[in-house]
């Protein structure tokens, strides 16, 4: 059974239509990227999904019952906008959150110190939240999404702000609740991020689900593959709209994209006639080219009609 | 609930270990009792210089009878008011006036009187001097004054002194107020002041809590935590959980003023006494148990009500500058209460008392001015209690519904129209 179903969510604010008929299925035990430029509807529907605006028209469910105060006491919450009580102290605070998920503070206690122990703010844990740096209050305010154990973690831009050491961390806390079970959602902006971590994801643009699907599947439906090319001579080939759509010059290597109905094998042959190859690898499509075709795409379509 | 039940502990913990809390406890009766009696007090402390005053007396009746009756004498036993008397004549006058003039200039002399001649007749005395504000000092001058003259007259129209001061001797006005089962009390203006003093601790109750509760909501906003808060609860257990933590918040700090001055009435009488000294008999007004019960009821509905009101304003909050503005028109509402019952004090039964006691923005304060000065018919003191519960409920859900779109809403203040959406929202 799906962890969360979003069937067919609208939601809009006044006359901007910021999720229109939304659905997705997400299985148990993943991790699933959300992605989309700004102003998608990614934070709108993470905030339907937490209850904390209802859409005005679909369902959403978690485990297969409306997503309510006690299914959403086994979600974990990381908002993109960050906050905490600057004035409380660093264990109190993580007690106080823990209790409002369900747990009580002497059972809270002991994983409260496990955390922050292994997040390497133990010494910090009686320090009030504002005397730490900004970093370090990322970490508390992850160590509260966590706490409870939640089945569902949905992280907002869980890496902005954070150094590559603590990206790492993050990282490897979100693969370690994976593989205990937990499914993670998060939305990010950073394609070789979820190009490492993701099993599937959902391309958002403009309130719309625009790529939907395990990313393998995503990457082979959308078909084009580059082909990187390293070469001594004059390649006028690749000016040659029929043959080559688009060309990126690195300084020791070429990247193609070949134009529509041209075969990969239609190119070597091209360039074997003018150059020395010294290196052809075919490249599957990276997220980011993904992301940027698919987006822009719409986009101009939509400026068309 | 159980939510509910763990930020209203949140809320009230964080708020009662800080140290503006304790001192704030410690300080708050000082400076009430402070400005409820220290003008007063401050009016009737006597001069303790002593004062040199001239007496020009060309009517020839007051000089005497001044030195004998002002014979005031400060601490240290030496007479406050030492008189000189100043010879002079009609012709003269002007001279001695131009004399009397410069050495008050050069603080030679405090102040000097002129009598003229028929003042027994005309009935005009002058008195000049630098310092003319106190109020107390004019009207012992005018007083003594008068008396001499008033004696002086008695005995030309050849009167027995005997008579004279049997005739004039002034009455002594005992008043006593007349509380539920016609019991009589002594009243010496106390009462007053420990009535003044109450509705002044509600009204200080209905401003001070209700910026709480409004600013625990918009830092809770502006700092963005309320996100992971209602991520977890629904937003009316948020607001219920503010609310009632800062009430208790204020219960506390009350109690702990309570069982204070209780423990001071019983154990410390002799504290007092010695405090008292020279007020002979003073004795601190009892504050009947109904009125002490009332005191709580309208402390606990007027602070419901106005704080889900802050909390509502709080949600509409984007910036410092935004509270300030938002708080104006209801310290505005607590500051017209405040004035209204004034005029109760001074007419509890009048129509204009009558109907401010039962408009629920004004009653908490106004209704318990009228039960202090004079107990109203129980019918109307619930009628003001049923409006108010009444108001109370509507401000709910009104601050709910606010509360609920205004929580998330950043940027700019919402307008009335928009207000009204997030209502119907």
């Amino acid at each position: 059974m799906s962890i969360l179903t979003i069937d067919h969510v609208y939601k809009s604010f006044k006359t901007v239509h910021a999720v229109q008929d939304l659905s997705l299925e997400l299985p148990a035990g993943v991790i699933f990227g959300l992605l989309g430029p700004n102003g998608a509807g990614k934070t709108t529907t993470i905030r339907m999904i937490m209850d904390i605006i209802v859409p005005d028209k679909g369902k959403i469910s978690i485990n297969g019952k409306p997503n309510n105060q006690k299914q959403l006491d086994r979600v974990g919450y990381l908002p993109e906008e960050r906050g905490l009580y600057r004035k409380m102290k660093v264990g109190e605070l993580l007690s106080f959150l823990a209790e409002m998920k369900g747990i009580k503070p002497s059972q809270s206690n002991d994983r409260i110190k496990m955390w922050l122990t292994r997040f390497e703010l133990i010494d910090r844990i009686n320090k009030k939240v504002e005397e730490l740096s900004k970093g370090m209050q990322q970490k508390i305010q992850f160590i509260a999404t966590v706490i409870h154990k939640p089945k569902l973690i949905i992280l907002d831009e869980p890496f902005t702000g954070l150094d590559p050491v603590n990206t790492e961390l993050i990282k490897n806390v979100m693969l370690e609740q994976k593989e205990n079970g937990a499914t993670i959602i998060f939305s990010t902006h950073l394609m070789d991020q979820v190009e490492k971590l993701c099993d599937s994801i959902c391309l958002i643009n403009e309130g719309k689900a625009v790529l939907n699907g395990e990313l393998k599947q995503v990457k082979k439906n959308f078909g084009r593959n580059s082909i990187l090319m390293q070469y001594e001579g004059d390649a006028r080939f690749l000016n040659d709209r029929t043959l080559v759509k688009s060309f990126v010059d690195h300084d020791n290597f070429v990247e193609i994209y070949p134009a529509e109905k041209v075969t990969i094998k239609q190119i070597l042959q091209e360039a074997l006639k003018e150059v020395e190859v010294s290196k052809f690898e075919i490249m599957e499509p990276s997220l980011h080219e993904i992301f940027i075709e698919t987006v822009t795409k719409k986009s101009g379509e939509e400026t068309s009609e | 609930m159980n939510k509910l039940w763990t930020i209203f502990k949140r809320e009230y913990l964080t708020r009662v270990k800080t140290k503006g809390f304790i001192i704030g406890t410690a300080l708050t009766p000082l400076f009430i009792v402070l400005i409820s009696v220290g003008p007063g007090l401050l009016m009737s402390l006597k001069s303790e210089k002593p004062k040199k005053i001239s007496v020009v007396d060309l009517s020839d009746i007051v000089y005497y009878e001044l030195v004998k009756t002002m014979n005031d004498t400060t601490s240290s036993g030496k007479r406050v008011y030492n008189f000189s008397k100043v010879p002079a004549s009609t012709d003269d006058l002007d001279v001695v006036k131009n004399d009397l003039k410069k050495s008050v200039e050069d603080d030679k002399i405090d102040g000097y009187f002129i009598i003229p001649p028929d003042t027994s007749e005309d009935n005009k005395t002058q008195y000049f001097s630098k310092s003319v504000c106190n109020l107390d000092e004019r009207r012992t001058f005018r007083n003594a004054i008068s008396q001499i003259i008033t004696n002086h007259r008695l005995e030309k129209s050849n009167l027995d002194p005997k008579l004279i001061g049997k005739l004039t001797k002034p009455i002594d006005l005992k008043v006593l107020k007349i509380s539920k089962g016609g019991k009589e009390e002594e009243d010496r203006g106390l009462s007053f002041i420990v009535t003044f003093i109450m509705v002044m601790f509600l009204y200080m109750a209905l401003i001070m809590y209700g910026a709480f509760v409004m600013r625990s909501v918009y830092e809770e906003k502006l700092s963005r935590v309320v996100e992971v808060i209602i991520s977890s609860c629904k937003p009316f257990q948020l607001m219920a959980g503010k609310v009632l933590g800062v009430g208790a918040v204020g219960l506390t700090q009350y109690f702990i003023w309570a069982a204070v001055a209780g423990l001071l009435t019983v154990y410390s009488g002799s504290i007092i006494q010695m405090f008292s000294a020279g007020t002979n008999g003073f004795s601190i007004p009892t504050i009947p148990i109904a009125v002490l019960i009332y005191f709580v009821i309208y402390f606990v509905l007027g602070y419901l009500l106005f704080a889900t009101l802050y909390a509502a304003l709080g949600a509409m909050v984007n910036s410092d500058q935004d509270a300030q503005q938002l708080q104006f028109p209801v310290i505005m509402i607590i500051i017209l209460a405040f004035f209204l019952s004034f005029h109760i004090i001074r007419s509890p039964a009048s129509d204009l008392s009558k109907i401010v006691a039962l408009i629920p923005f004004f009653s908490p304060i106004t209704m318990f001015t009228r039960i202090a000065v004079q107990m109203p018919p129980f019918g109307e003191i619930l009628l003001s209690i049923a409006i108010l519960i009444l108001t109370i409920i509507v401000m709910i859900w009104l601050a709910g519904k606010i509360f609920r779109v205004g929580i998330l809403m950043y940027g700019k203040r919402p307008t009335l129209p928009e207000l009204i959406n997030w209502i119907k929202y």
